[in-house]
């Protein structure tokens, strides 16, 4: 047993943030908080994905998982959330991608290279699109959403990692800001878990809370 | 510009504070009188303030303090204000924000009062413990460590700020929802989010002159992702039909916010990217904590809880409750076995009865009570009793005190119980003005002050009972007794005499017994009395009844009892506040509505003086107010369980029959008197003390518990170090925390590493602890198992009182053997023991041999549970210095010990320990021993077919987990052995030992006794314990999702009835799941157990279910936040 070396943490948060990329656009496809015109087909972990070709969001999407990342490298991100809110800035419902450390690192990676073996990233790689796809038949077990949405990512960190965010600051007037109350307190939240996932570099899950009454 | 700005802002400053000094030689000249007891203090004045700010300024000036007209973190020490909105409130969380009195009372007291009754919330915990009062996930940004942060980050600068007030004052009205994408100011990013609601004058104070510049350059916000509508006008795509009205609520709400162009787009498309932060600042905790240096009035704490609990004559009275509890159980059983009993007072009774039917005729036909509860309940018992053979005392005010009668005591240093009286006061009377005053003992005199000085040094002794005639002169129980003679000067102190007590409660129930055995013990001197069978069966009414019983208990015991009747407990208890003093009421069903009505509501039994707070503050004073409110509302505030409750007691309905054999719901010990622990070993040895407590107690009871509360008392940061009551805990703040042990325990010693490790949790400073309780609940029991015992083992009402002695001494024994245990420290090289198939026992268990202790011993030796160490670890001197008596039980056991041994290191016992947690040092586990007797549990579960079975083969089934591989050698013993009969229990022990293993919940099966080991632990480097892997939930071994269900197919497919055990085996593997954060699979066995649980034609499995998924539901609720949406 060993720990992961801040190589392989990086290539984790690397993994995680491509993910979350993928999933924040599907996510807003599918919860329909932009109008489904915005957004193209494309094909990814082997399945088919929706992603906006809207330049600034998609700048912004970008630019909020450069800022996760050194979060997720430093194994500090514990939950990544993304929150769509209804007109009055009030919770409707939180994707909430919660991430910890795997159970246990098999004493298989003894080198630090071979976590880039394919098998393992392939195995990955199939965990991830199950997730995709629960993603996007979400909204089987969701209710809609009032009209008018929009969105934001609120990260949940572990321990002290916030101060360390105030001092540095990944991308230039782009700072982190602590979520006010109101952002995050939802009203008769209702739990949906999604996906779980458990491979040797990552455990992931993903559950979605909802507002009981969204309208 | 705004640098210049900022220099006359703060030249501003320094020229109020000038003027100020200039000002104040003035003013004292004028005024004469002057003082400097605000020397050191700067008051900022928030909004209008009785006396006006003006006024207080002035004050200021007299008396040495110093007022300033902007807020400045830094330099202001204390915010006056009467009221504020919540906003600010929220934005001041940890600043000191006091009333305007505090300033009046100072100088009216000639010095500086302490702050912390003039605290304007009382919520505003202060800073003390950041780390427990927040949970460590908590998505709230913990506002009472913000002041920690705001302290450590880049100091912000009054003046451009204010400014900037001004500049932005669109993103002021917006900020609350505003994007914080936009960077405000980029070298202070965090604060930007909440600063800028603070007004103009609370801005922080001292920032650079460079920085200052910087921010009025860099403005601009950063692109913000376009909102829906751009989008879609961007992607030049069609338009969805809802699209039109978008664009009309954005104008609305950007007209509200923003009127320029620009900012339209940021209020719409609030993508923000932030992070909410929850920091354990224990060090800096530590820091701020108050550091107690006062004296401390403590002996060592070893011996304090068995010297508590057996000199606190008052906590055996509580005991006794039990005793009767027991004392009924066993007139039922008795009557059981010999098939009938003799009621004396049934057949005088029925004398009666035959009687006046000879006299008139007819009479019986007023007899048609449907049900009857009597409550009789003894008239301030205490006192009566204590009266009993001094008639010369009788129709005087009497009290019953610990006081010996002089109502005087000196202060000792450190205590200052004015601040005490008046917080309490505060506490009590503010919130709710008007409202009934809970605890009359605290009501003072607030405007006369020397009156308060006088209290100070009054006997605080309690009242524990006083006569009507006390009561009439204002006197109540548990008033101070000092204070209750100032109030009634004739008033009489009487001794405790618990003699007489034990004697006249006895005698109580012996009568009672006599007219029937469907009886609940209340207390030693309250019963309630289900009179309905009785009544019909002799055909008297219930006012004949009662009348009977209370001369009854008056000629036998010489004191009066009153009796209320009604048709349920609830009307009977509300009936004898009527039938008071010594008299009878019987409350009848057409007669409750008009009396419910206009009862206070806090009469109502469960509504104490925090729920009537609560109640008042809904504008809910009598019963009749209650009824008003619905159903739903009172649900919606107090819960389902207790809002139903409210409901029902306000209209008079109680459903709760009589139980003569009352279920417990939790067990627990608790202490506040005299707790001021030194050192962490000190608090630490107290825990397993009292953890001792509680397993005797669970053992009295023959309970197990699953959930182990840790409730503690700290001082209040502010509150004197020294309370006014000698060894009181003075103002605290209570906290509890809560875990779940794997399995269902009575050992001491489990609960103690439990609590132990809740302690640590908490991160407290020990000398700050001033009570510690410990609860367990999740009660689960050998309760029938007993009962069967006590039809056998004939026990009188008197063995059961005097039982209480030998346990105390076993008690006391515990410390000694604590005491002593605490000197050796087991090697920690030993520790990280690799789990090794091959030789399961001896290398471990050879260590620590004499702090080994399996909740099996403990049941099968019930008070004797605790073994003693070693002769060879015993400090010898402590073992002369025992009574004669104790030394020779010790010896005893080491002899016995001897002969045990081997059956102790027999294969059955296996040791293991494995470094699971970061946070858990290590566990031992043992697995149940062969040859020990079977568990009576066990026995009984062997009819059924339980999980168990299903277990079993699942068990043969997958054999690769670790946990196999040490069982192994017990396995091969199943096979062999193999009649089902003798399998039972040891699969059992498999089963137990897997789930624990599976658990990586706090639970800790760690079974040494010396508490000190747990600081051994640490050695093991943290790398090991962080990287071992947390095996994968199972449920009976099985781990992949379809072995579980078919698991769950079988348990609900062939058993009728599922048990208990195998219910809880399935909530705890949920458990598991929520802990191992796969909620995934959680949804799908909760959807499988609704599908086919729901499914079953027996409606017990749909209880069952609904009884998993409440509990799941609890458990996610603490996990997440929110609960499971079951579609």
């Amino acid at each position: 047993c060993r720990r992961l070396t801040e190589q392989e943490y990086s290539m984790v948060a690397d993994i995680l943030c491509e993910f979350l990329e993928v999933a924040i656009h599907l996510i807003l496809y599918v919860r329909e908080v932009y109008p489904s015109g915005i957004f193209q087909k494309r094909k990814k972990y082997n399945v088919p994905v929706q992603m906006s070709c809207h330049p600034e969001l998609n700048q912004y999407i970008q630019d909020t998982l450069h800022c996760v990342k050194p979060l997720i490298e430093k194994n500090d991100a514990e939950k990544v959330v993304v929150v769509i809110m209804d007109k009055e800035h009030h919770p409707v419902e939180r994707f909430v991608f919660e991430i910890s450390q795997p159970p246990l690192l098999s004493i298989r990676f003894s080198s630090p290279l071979l976590i880039r073996n394919d098998t393992l990233l392939s195995h990955v790689e199939q965990l991830l699109r199950a997730f995709i796809l629960k993603i996007s038949v979400c909204d089987a077990v969701l209710n809609n959403n009032p009209p008018g949405c929009s969105f934001t990512v609120l990260v949940h960190t572990r321990d002290a990692a916030t101060r360390n965010m105030e001092k540095v600051q990944v991308i230039k007037d782009f700072p982190w800001i602590v979520a006010d109350e109101q952002e995050v307190h939802m009203q008769e939240p209702r739990l949906i878990p999604l996906k779980t996932m458990t491979s040797d570099i990552v455990k992931m899950q993903l559950y979605v809370e909802e507002r009981t009454q969204k309208t | 510009m705004y640098k210049m700005y900022g220099g006359y802002m703060a030249a501003k400053v320094s020229k109020l504070d000038e003027q100020f000094k200039l000002d104040a030689p003035r003013e004292k000249h004028k005024e004469g009188a002057c003082s400097s007891i605000f020397s050191g203090v700067a008051i900022y004045v928030n909004g209008y303030t009785e006396p006006s700010a003006d006024e207080l300024r002035r004050l200021m000036m007299l008396h040495g303090g110093q007022f300033h007209v902007y807020y400045s973190r830094s330099k202001t020490t204390h915010i006056i204000a009467n009221n504020l909105p919540n906003s600010k409130i929220q934005e001041l969380k940890g600043e000191k924000v006091i009333r305007p009195e505090w300033i009046t009372d100072s100088i009216k007291a000639g010095r500086l009062l302490p702050y912390l009754q003039y605290m304007l919330y009382a919520k505003q915990k202060g800073l003390l413990f950041p780390g427990m009062t927040l949970r460590q996930t908590s998505e709230i940004a913990g506002p009472s460590h913000r002041p920690l942060q705001l302290n450590a980050r880049q100091k912000l600068h009054l003046p451009q700020r204010s400014i900037q007030a001004s500049v932005l004052n669109h993103e002021q009205s917006s900020s609350g929802c505003q994007n914080n994408s936009v960077p405000v100011s980029s070298h202070t990013p965090l604060s930007n989010g909440h600063t800028h609601l603070v007004n103009g004058a609370l801005k922080p104070d001292d920032l650079s002159p460079e920085q200052s510049s910087s921010l009025g350059a860099e403005q601009r916000p950063k692109p913000p992702p376009p909102n829906y509508h751009e989008a879609a006008k961007a992607s030049e795509s069609h338009l969805l039909p809802k699209q039109p009205q978008t664009p009309n609520q954005l104008d609305k709400i950007s007209n509200k916010t923003h009127p320029s162009p620009a900012s339209l787009s940021l209020s719409y498309s609030s993508v923000r990217l932030n992070g909410s932060h929850h920091n354990a600042f224990s060090s800096d905790a530590a820091s701020l904590s108050t550091t107690n240096t006062a004296a401390t009035p403590d002996p060592p704490t070893g011996g304090l809880i068995s010297e508590f609990y057996s000199h606190s004559r008052l906590h055996q009275i509580s005991t006794w409750r039990t005793g009767f509890s027991e004392y009924v159980n066993e007139l039922h059983s008795k009557r059981k076995v010999a098939g009938g009993a003799c009621f004396a007072g049934k057949d005088r009774l029925r004398k009666l009865v035959a009687q006046r039917h000879v006299d008139s005729q007819g009479t019986s036909a007023a007899i048609n009570v449907k049900s009857c509860i009597l409550h009789v309940d003894m008239d301030c018992f205490f006192v009566s009793v204590g009266i009993r053979h001094r008639p010369e005392l009788k129709g005087k005010p009497v009290a019953v005190t610990s006081n010996r009668g002089q109502a005087r005591v000196p202060v000792r240093p450190g205590a200052n119980p004015q601040v005490e009286m008046q917080y309490y006061q505060r506490k009590y009377t503010n919130p709710q003005p008007g409202e009934i005053v809970m605890s009359d003992h605290f009501v003072i005199e607030n405007s006369d002050s020397d009156r308060q000085y006088e209290t100070a040094s009054l006997s605080m002794a309690e009242i524990a009972s006083c006569s009507y005639e006390a009561r009439q002169a204002g006197v109540r129980n548990g008033m101070f007794f000092g204070k209750a003679k100032q109030l009634c000067p004739m008033l009489q102190s009487v001794p405790y005499d618990f003699e007489a007590y034990k004697e006249v409660a006895l005698n109580m129930y012996e009568i009672l017994a006599g007219y029937t055995h469907d009886i609940e013990a209340l207390s030693c001197d309250e019963v309630l009395i289900d009179g309905s069978t009785l009544l019909a069966e002799v055909g008297v009414n219930p006012d004949d009844l009662a009348k009977a019983i209370r001369a009854d208990i008056r000629e036998k015991t010489g004191c009066c009892a009153s009796v209320g009747m009604g048709s349920n407990i609830l009307l009977a208890r509300l009936a004898t506040r009527k039938a008071k003093p010594n008299g009878q009421h019987f409350l009848k069903s057409e007669e409750v509505d008009d009396f419910i009505r206009d009862l206070p509501v806090t009469s109502l039994p469960g509504v104490g003086p925090v729920m009537g707070r609560k109640l008042a503050a809904m504008g809910v004073r009598s019963c009749g107010d209650l009824q008003q409110v619905s159903l739903s509302q009172l649900q919606k505030k107090f819960g389902p369980r207790t809002g139903q409750t409210l409901f029902r007691f306000c209209r008079g309905l109680d459903d709760r029959p009589v139980r003569y054999e009352k279920e417990r719901k939790s067990v627990s010990a608790e202490m506040n008197y005299n707790i001021r622990f030194t050192k962490v070993d000190e608090a630490e040895c107290f825990l397993t003390n009292l953890s001792m407590e509680v397993q005797k107690r669970l053992q009295e009871a023959g309970l197990r518990g699953r959930r182990v509360t840790l409730k503690v008392m700290v001082r209040k940061v502010g509150a004197p170090v020294e309370p006014a009551k000698y060894g009181g805990h003075g103002i605290c703040d209570n906290l509890a925390r809560t875990v779940m042990l794997a399995q269902s325990t009575d050992s001491g010693q489990l609960i103690a590493t439990a609590v132990i490790k809740l302690l640590h949790a908490m991160k407290l400073q020990v000398q700050d602890l001033r009570g510690v309780g410990i609860q367990v609940q999740l009660l689960e029991g050998n309760q029938s198992v007993r009962q069967d015992c006590n039809v056998l083992r004939k026990r009188s009402i008197k063995d059961l009182l005097l039982g209480q002695e030998p346990s105390a001494k076993s008690n006391n024994r515990d410390t000694h053997q604590e005491k002593t245990s605490s000197t050796t420290v087991p090697s920690a090289s030993s520790l990280p023991h690799p789990l090794s198939p091959a030789e399961p026992v001896p290398g471990t268990s050879k260590e620590q041999p004499a702090f080994r202790q399996t909740p099996k011993h403990s049941r099968s030796r019930l008070n004797l549970s605790i073994e003693v160490p070693s002769p060879s670890q015993v400090d010898r001197s402590v073992l002369e210095a025992l009574p004669a008596e104790l030394r020779e039980q010790v010896e005893q056991s080491w002899t016995k010990r001897d002969g045990k041994q081997n059956n102790c290191r027999s294969p059955g016992t296996l040791l293991l320990q494995i470094p699971n947690q970061p946070d858990s040092p290590g566990i031992v586990l043992e697995l149940p021993n062969f040859s020990q007797p079977k568990n009576p549990l066990l026995q009984l579960k062997q009819p059924g077919v339980g999980l168990g079975r299903v277990k079993r083969r699942y068990k043969r089934k997958n054999a690769i987990s670790p946990v196999k591989k040490g069982a192994s050698p017990l396995k091969k013993r199943q096979m062999t052995n193999s009649p089902a009969k003798t399998l039972a229990p040891t699969v059992y022990g498999i089963w137990n030992l897997m789930n624990v293993f599976s658990s990586h919940m706090v639970s800790l099966f760690q079974t040494e006794t010396d508490p000190s080991t747990s600081s051994s632990h640490p050695d093991i480097p943290e790398s090991v314990t962080k990287l071992i892997a947390r095996p994968a939930p199972a449920l009976a071994g099985a781990c992949d999702l379809t072995d579980i269900k078919t698991l769950l197919r079988e348990w609900v497919t062939t058993i009728t009835e599922p048990m208990e055990e195998d219910i809880l085996q399935v909530v705890k593997y949920c458990t598991d799941l929520i802990e191992d954060k796969d909620l995934e699979r959680l949804d799908l066995i909760i959807k499988y157990m609704k599908r086919i649980m729901q499914q079953s034609v027996e409606s017990v499995w749909s209880m069952a279910f609904d009884f998993i998924l409440d509990n799941v539901q609890v458990v996610v609720q603490q996990a997440y936040g929110s609960t499971l949406k079951i579609a």
